[in-house]
């Protein structure tokens, strides 16, 4: 397996973090969708702590900007008429678009959505890069709106299993160099696999054999993470909480029916 | 690091020109205007603008109920793909899939209901169960019997990220084979979004010409079967293309406008011809991203020129197809392939006068040699995306049938 070292990482909860808007730069904070908020602003603290500046950009995303979604079909629904600047945020890879535009960051720039799926998806996707194309940004995002919420309880049973009621929204990022030999802190991902009818937590166990990791010794975690960005938040807490050992954080999708785990070594 | 290129065993198309790789190119090699006024759907404009729409329901062609137009599409796509692959046995099949809108077509319907009547909630399972892009996706790899896949979705180029990423998929032992998917089926939130950025050309875009104002969405899919030379051999499969180069890049400049320069389509190419170890001078054709706006067709020609000291021939699809979104990349890099089998350059249609301001001309042939052709593809947010197909392997092992 390819493990990437962690150069850095920043998070926003903002259910556990009222005042972190007060990071953004004020004409952000008038016009742009909130979601690009949450990932500027995770990605402003993983930055702040490391150097060099990324050169790439990898956002793994479930639901996109889907608020932006909304509202430009509100417009068009109500109106006959939907704010192109919704339909532009609206745009699944808006948030990696807006982030480069902000840093600057020329390099590759991809957007993954893989569901619950997406972070390993998205971790797994920045050892595709070229080596000029390090040190890379990932970050992983998801909001949660209203709607979500009214939607809930009508969903099937397996979507309502794996998304809490009032699921915790959140940005996470990290920093990571080029592939090297393992030395923690870094992390290794697999992407979704078919779980073929089969149970999650099986399905992540046969993933990390299948990639060489040693699944008797570590057991995933989060197989059922309650809401998209769970992966991500527990790889951060993980990291910030210098909680020593090989963390492997499964995760499953209802939508996609595949399970992918991402392994973060501390 | 010496050049990687993979070798293409399979490819599948669907598009408003009709199903299949062999039909879709058929219209590409003759020009044809594929658009038609927009009737698939209501989309609530007052004037219909001309579309590259598929009026055949690809569950027609599959025999079987789907869960939304763009996962139908890819289907139909992947299915041809992967025709000549009959015995896998132990080779480990992955996919890429791009997509802008997955399975939107329902949830975006589901939504003006939900408005309309809010106790049309209880339908929401029905409607938005397969809202997410990786349920289209996941569809496909349940089809195909696939061991892995991974969702992307950077609008406009990627389709063709999905190639690359296939390509370094295969590089790196994860799988050996890997489908390149792009698929996008035409939607509300697609078709009213372009039309309030007034980026439509109602009356059928003209890419490059003097006289062109936007571009003609459309619907479709591409799919390319990317394998790693061992499981090619293990197939006996002879490769049609083989992927040389990807590059892809941001342009940091604006969520919708192109650099005016090219500088992030530039960085794109340069990467591209950097992977495939070629000069800018081995390439014989550029696949345009084409697209007709203003801004996109001279900025693309720019950054062309600052690559190449004498610029190749170029042309554009987009009238002949529809712009397919993130099918675009993929659906037009299997019409390039076709191109450079046969060794013609094929016409733009909607191409009529010359533009002072592109400086350049599509130029077609009916009779070219072509070894490398570079396509490219660019999106919102600045994402830009372009690789280099070539004929045969670097090696000069391997020759095209």
């Amino acid at each position: 397996m390819t493990f990437l070292p962690i150069l850095s990482a920043g998070s926003v909860v903002p259910s556990r973090d009222p005042s972190w808007t007060d990071e953004l730069p004020p004409p952000m904070k008038r016009r742009d969708a909130r979601i690009w908020h949450l990932a500027y602003v995770a990605s402003k603290r993983a930055m702040e702590k490391a150097k060099p500046a990324p050169r790439s950009i990898i956002c793994g995303t479930a639901l996109g900007a889907l608020d932006e979604t909304c509202k430009y079909l509100d417009g068009v629904f109500a109106d006959g008429f939907g704010s192109p600047r919704h339909f532009i945020a609206s745009v699944h890879n808006s948030m990696a678009g807006k982030l480069a535009l902000e840093f600057k960051i020329n390099g590759p720039n991809l957007t993954v959505c893989d569901g619950q799926n997406s972070f390993a998806s998205a971790a797994a996707a920045v050892s595709l890069l070229n080596p000029d194309d390090f040190p890379a940004l990932l970050v992983a995002v998801d909001e949660n709106i209203e709607l979500l919420g009214r939607l809930l309880p009508h969903l099937s049973a397996p979507c309502r299993q794996y998304l809490r009621e009032g699921w915790t929204e959140a940005a996470v990022a990290f920093i990571l160099a080029a592939p090297a030999e393992k030395s923690p802190p870094c992390l290794t991902a697999a992407g979704p696999a078919p779980c073929n009818g089969g149970e999650p937590q099986r399905c992540i166990r046969e993933r990390m054999l299948a990639t060489g990791l040693d699944a008797q010794a570590m057991m995933p975690i989060e197989a059922t993470s309650g809401s998209f960005i769970q992966p991500a938040i527990t790889a951060y807490e993980l990291l910030a909480q210098q909680s020593r050992g090989d963390h492997v954080i499964g995760s499953y999708s209802p939508s996609s029916g595949a399970a992918a785990f991402v392994c973060v070594c501390i | 690091m010496p050049p990687n290129y993979i070798p293409i065993i399979g490819m599948g198309a669907v598009s408003c020109a009709g199903y299949g790789t062999a039909v879709c190119f058929n219209a590409v090699r003759e020009g044809r205007d594929g658009l038609s006024p927009l009737s698939v759907l209501d989309s609530g404009l007052k004037q219909a603008p001309l579309c590259g729409q598929i009026e055949e329901n690809p569950e027609s062609r599959l025999g079987r109920t789907v869960q939304d137009k763009t996962t139908a599409l890819a289907l139909c796509a992947a299915h041809e793909a992967l025709a000549q692959v009959t015995d896998r046995r132990e080779l480990r099949l992955g996919v890429v899939l791009a997509t802008t809108v997955g399975g939107i077509t329902r949830s975006e319907i589901f939504y003006r209901e939900l408005k309309k009547e809010p106790e049309h909630v209880r339908h929401a399972a029905a409607y938005v169960s397969h809202h997410e892009p990786t349920a289209t996706t996941a569809a496909v790899a349940s089809c195909v019997h696939a061991a892995g896949f991974h969702t992307i979705s950077t609008a406009c180029s990627t389709g063709l990220h999905a190639v690359g990423m296939a390509k370094r998929l295969i590089e790196n032992g994860t799988y050996d084979l890997c489908l390149a998917v792009g698929s996008d089926a035409l939607s509300i939130l697609t078709v009213r979004g372009f039309a309030s950025l007034m980026l439509i050309d109602y009356d059928g875009c003209k890419p490059f010409d003097r006289r062109r104002v936007g571009i003609s969405l459309g619907e479709g899919a591409g799919a390319l079967l990317l394998a790693s030379a061992g499981a090619a051999k293990k197939l006996g499969c002879m490769p049609q293309a083989y992927v040389a180069g990807w590059g892809a890049s941001a342009d940091c400049h604006h969520m919708t406008a192109p650099h005016p320069d090219g500088l992030g389509a530039q960085r794109a190419v340069r990467s591209a011809l950097a992977e495939a170890g070629i000069e800018p001078s081995a390439i014989d054709f550029i696949a345009a991203h084409g697209t007709a706006t203003p801004d996109n067709d001279a900025a693309e020609i720019k950054a062309m020129r600052a690559v190449f000291a004498a610029l190749p021939p170029f042309c554009s699809m987009k009238r002949t197809l529809g712009h397919t979104l993130a099918a675009s990349g993929a659906l037009e890099a299997v019409m390039s392939i076709c191109a450079m089998r046969e060794g013609i350059i094929p016409p733009t249609a909607g191409y009529d006068q010359f533009d002072e301001s592109v400086g350049a001309a599509p130029s077609p042939k009916t009779k070219a040699e072509i070894r490398y052709v570079l396509k490219n593809s660019f999106g919102f947010g600045g994402n830009n995306a372009a690789v280099v197909f070539s004929g045969r392997e670097t090696s000069g092992n391997g020759v095209m049938e």
